[in-house]
């Protein structure tokens, strides 16, 4: 009976993990194919197998490494810096009605503005080493940030505000255990979808004067046709994009164990 | 003939203008509570009891009429009145003991431990001091928001339906609770309800009030000892007077209110 | 049952999402007859800007009963990408962009030449730079487009002076940053080529330290489709017949060629008439040129520019330029 009941829940749980892959194995397995029967043209989209084995030469030199570290590091500069910004100034204008207003035009006219379009001027204010790469990423990551602090102070519950009014309580408790808490869940929410666009915007940053990172690599191999090897950067950057988001996706979790929220059916 | 400690409400009344319409929320309101008193004020939807308990708790701040707690007006908000919702607004992301916490001001970190401890002790949490709002019952989140509300020790504790939102057991299990806390803390409580039963278990005195103009029908003191007697026939006589007030009888129409 | 049919769906969504990109192995076909035809707007080209400006080319096609459509980009890159997708029959480019193209499989050609100019490259520094010698790069951000045919002559440069990439800070930017980067010293020295040379010397912000004489032949050359070529040799001779018409307009009448090249190039035609000193644009191809690009090969081989060799005498096809007569 044990032992019926430990196979059951070994198979849920094969059936959970092979759920969680079918789709991408099932992409992965068509181009194969694809490949292997010569369906494919080699220049516009290579097999797997090139593919493959162009990813696993530049794992093995330690190429591939160097790259994603220099575009990592880039990253997390330029998310860094939106973060605090967009939460400080989020904060600022939230909590401002007259910050608010003077401030709402300027932003919603800057906000749809892809960040690509800003590198002339980034390179002009900031020349063509990190300092403008880095901009372009914290450009991309710091309105989602910004927007999701705003919206989340906005969205705290009005009962609860009133009842701080009730208690008297000091701005700062106000702030610290009111605001701050409670706009965690959509700014949490920001802070995901920032650096996913931060991340997004590598290769827009890298763009501009670079001779390393994962943007690089995957211009670079535009320039000289080798298809492989771009679909290998653009893989690369889909798999560390996925890691970043899960991690925060724990922290989330772990953060906000309060937090109960509705999975789905 | 205020005495010191009182509340006294005089000519109070309050209007809310929605375009063209007038509408009358209070008129005439004449009061006054007494320093200890356990008041329930009982009322079809619509009546004002929660505006004027609002008015009361300083959170509505628009009306005619003076407000005075021994001899001094009412402005705005203030620690000496506590208030319970119907809603426990609990932080969701606090523990019970954080919750009562965030209502504390100008304490000691000895004195905050002591004080927090003793009211978790006498709503009876003992053991759920580090528990979150989504781990409680209904009734369970309720005893919190009377804690924290109790916290900064108020004269008057405003409580605006408070067991409206929990079932009828646990209902019954809350006004015996309050009450007792109520023999402990001695305190001025104004209960607000639509529950004529609870009104005339809990209150020293029942105040009954009409809707459309919201204003004071009746008052009936009640001469029950406590703890009472649901089944007694004074009780029941009671809970038939109050009845009357608001279906006089078995063939006028009910009059619906909003 | 209801599981299997979900999978079915699965994968036939999935390969629908692949379907795009087979076409089978070969190279879109051309099914109206259409000459696709892509290139920058420079210099290297003016035979063929002069041809389409006089209408020769189009003239001949329509004997032929076939269209021409122009397609301009900023790079050889580019042109590739557009060989790649199809897109176009003929490209024009330098060597080592033809030479990427033929070493990622592409089924191309080289049917002639475009221009093979020297002076056309050149390694420039920013106008009030202190460095007079190439020697004095060490260490300094140098900027260059990878895979460009100038590319090739700064490696090259840098050889002759004792110089290797890895002894300079190599800077990647697009080809219209470089100009700004030189003049605001964001950069110590950039490889260009026509047009912008001339450009950017006019308008102040740039000098010459050193050009391809003696150093690289700096061939541009005419890519076809072996496929469209071989089913259309009679278009393929009129382009080359009509770049040699170009060509010789050009020598005998260099003034009238520098206004109707001045139309398709951003370049005055005063400016242009300079230009054309710096080329030879005769569409033949020597043996000496077939050595230039043999050298070619071997440095983008030994850079990991191209990964796979690439068969010079295969590639290179002079038949069409006899047919065309030309020697």
């Amino acid at each position: 009976m044990y032992r019926k009941l430990r196979l059951w829940q070994t198979s849920t749980d094969l059936k959970k993990i092979f759920l969680y892959f079918s789709l991408a194995l099932g992409v992965l397995f068509v181009w194969q194919v694809l490949g292997v029967i010569g369906w494919l043209n080699p220049v516009i989209i290579p097999s797997l197998s090139t593919v493959f084995r162009s990813f696993g030469e530049y794992l093995s030199s330690g190429e591939l490494f160097r790259h994603i570290g220099v575009s990592i590091i880039r990253v997390l500069e330029g998310f860094g810096l939106a973060a605090t910004l967009g939460i400080g100034l989020g904060l600022a204008i939230g909590l401002s009605r007259t910050l608010d207003r003077m401030t709402d035009l300027l932003i919603q006219i800057l906000k749809p503005i892809p960040p690509i379009a800003w590198i002339p001027l980034a390179i002009i204010w900031f020349g063509i080493g990190e300092a403008s790469k880095i901009f372009i990423i914290f450009i991309g990551a710091f309105y989602p940030i910004l927007i999701s602090v705003i919206d989340g102070i906005r969205r705290i519950d009005p009962k609860l505000i009133e009842l701080a009014k009730i208690l008297e309580v000091p701005r700062r408790r106000f702030i610290k255990d009111l605001i701050l808490l409670g706009i965690l869940p959509p700014v949490m929410t920001g802070l995901r979808v920032g650096l996913g666009i931060a991340w997004m915007c590598v290769v827009a940053a890298e763009l501009i004067a670079a001779s390393e990172g994962v943007g690089y690599l995957i211009m670079d191999a535009r320039q000289l046709s080798q298809s492989d090897v771009v679909i290998v950067g653009m893989f690369t950057i889909g798999v560390i994009g996925k890691l970043m988001d899960s991690l925060l996706r724990w922290l989330n979790k772990r953060i906000l164990v309060w937090n109960v929220t509705y999975l789905g059916d | 003939m205020a005495v010191d400690g009182n509340l006294v409400i005089r000519n109070l009344n309050k209007e809310y203008v929605n375009g063209q319409t007038v509408i009358k929320v209070l008129q005439d309101i004449n009061l006054e509570i007494n320093k200890g008193e356990f008041i329930s004020i009982v009322g079809g939807s619509g009546c004002g009891k929660t505006t004027l308990l609002r008015i009361i708790a300083g959170l509505e701040t628009a009306y005619q009429g003076s407000v005075t707690l021994a001899r001094r007006p009412l402005v705005g908000c203030g620690l000496d009145r506590g208030v319970v919702f119907q809603e426990h607004r609990l932080l969701p992301w606090r523990t019970v003991k954080d919750n009562i916490a965030f209502a504390l001001n100008n304490v000691t970190p000895e004195e905050r431990e002591q004080i927090i401890q003793e009211h978790i002790d006498l709503v009876g949490l003992t053991g759920f001091e580090h528990a979150y709002p989504h781990q409680l019952s209904g009734g369970m989140a309720q005893r919190v928001a009377i804690a924290r509300a109790l916290v900064n020790r108020p004269e008057i504790l405003l409580l605006d339906e408070p067991f409206g939102a929990l079932d009828a057991l646990t209902r019954i299990q809350m006004q015996q609770e309050i009450l007792r806390i109520w023999e402990i803390e001695k305190n001025t409580m104004i209960l607000v309800t639509h529950d004529i039963d609870e009104a005339i278990y809990l209150g020293d005195r029942v105040i009954v009030m009409s809707s459309r103009p919201g204003t004071i029908k009746k008052i009936l003191p009640v001469n029950l000892p406590r703890p009472r007697d649901r089944n007694h026939v004074e009780f029941a006589y009671l809970r038939r007077e109050i009845y009357r007030e608001f279906f006089a009888s078995k063939d006028d129409d009910l009059v619906y209110a909003i | 049952m209801k599981k299997i049919l979900k999978i079915i769906l699965l994968i036939s969504i999935i390969a629908l999402v692949f379907a795009p990109l087979g076409y089978g192995k070969v190279q879109r076909g051309n099914a109206a007859k259409e000459l696709r035809i892509a290139l920058q707007p420079i210099p290297f080209y003016a035979p063929l800007f002069i041809a389409k400006q006089q209408g020769w080319l189009e003239a001949e096609l329509k004997q032929e009963k076939a269209k021409l459509k122009w397609h301009f980009f900023l790079s050889g890159p580019a042109v590739n990408e557009a060989f790649a997708a199809g897109q176009i029959d003929i490209g024009l480019m330098g060597d080592t962009p033809a030479l990427i193209a033929r070493a990622s499989g592409q089924d191309l050609r080289i049917v002639s030449l475009a221009a093979s100019g020297p002076k056309a490259q050149a390694l420039a520094i920013p106008k009030n730079s202190n460095i007079k010698s190439v020697k004095e790069l060490k260490g300094k951000r140098v900027a260059v487009i990878k895979g460009t045919g100038v590319h090739h002559f700064l490696a090259l440069a840098f050889q002759k002076n004792g110089l290797k990439f890895n002894d300079v800070q190599i800077v990647n930017l697009q080809i219209e940053d470089i100009g700004a980067a030189l003049t605001s010293g964001n950069v110590e020295a950039g490889a260009i080529w026509e047009p912008y040379i001339t450009q950017w010397v006019e308008n102040g912000g740039i000098r010459i330290l050193t050009d391809g004489t003696g150093i690289k032949r700096g061939l541009s050359v005419i890519l076809v489709s072996n496929k469209f070529a071989v089913q259309n040799p009679a278009l393929v001779n009129a382009l080359l017949k009509a770049y040699q018409r170009g060509y010789e307009f050009l020598k005998a009448a260099p003034q009238q060629a520098a206004e109707l090249v001045a139309k398709e190039v951003n370049l005055t035609p005063k400016q242009l008439l300079q230009v054309f000193t710096k080329f030879n644009y005769w569409p033949g191809i020597s043996d000496a040129d077939i050595d230039d690009l043999k050298k070619s090969e071997e440095f983008m081989r030994d850079q990991k520019i191209i990964r796979s060799k690439v068969d010079i005498d295969a590639f290179v096809d002079r038949r069409y330029l006899q047919a065309a007569g030309i020697k």
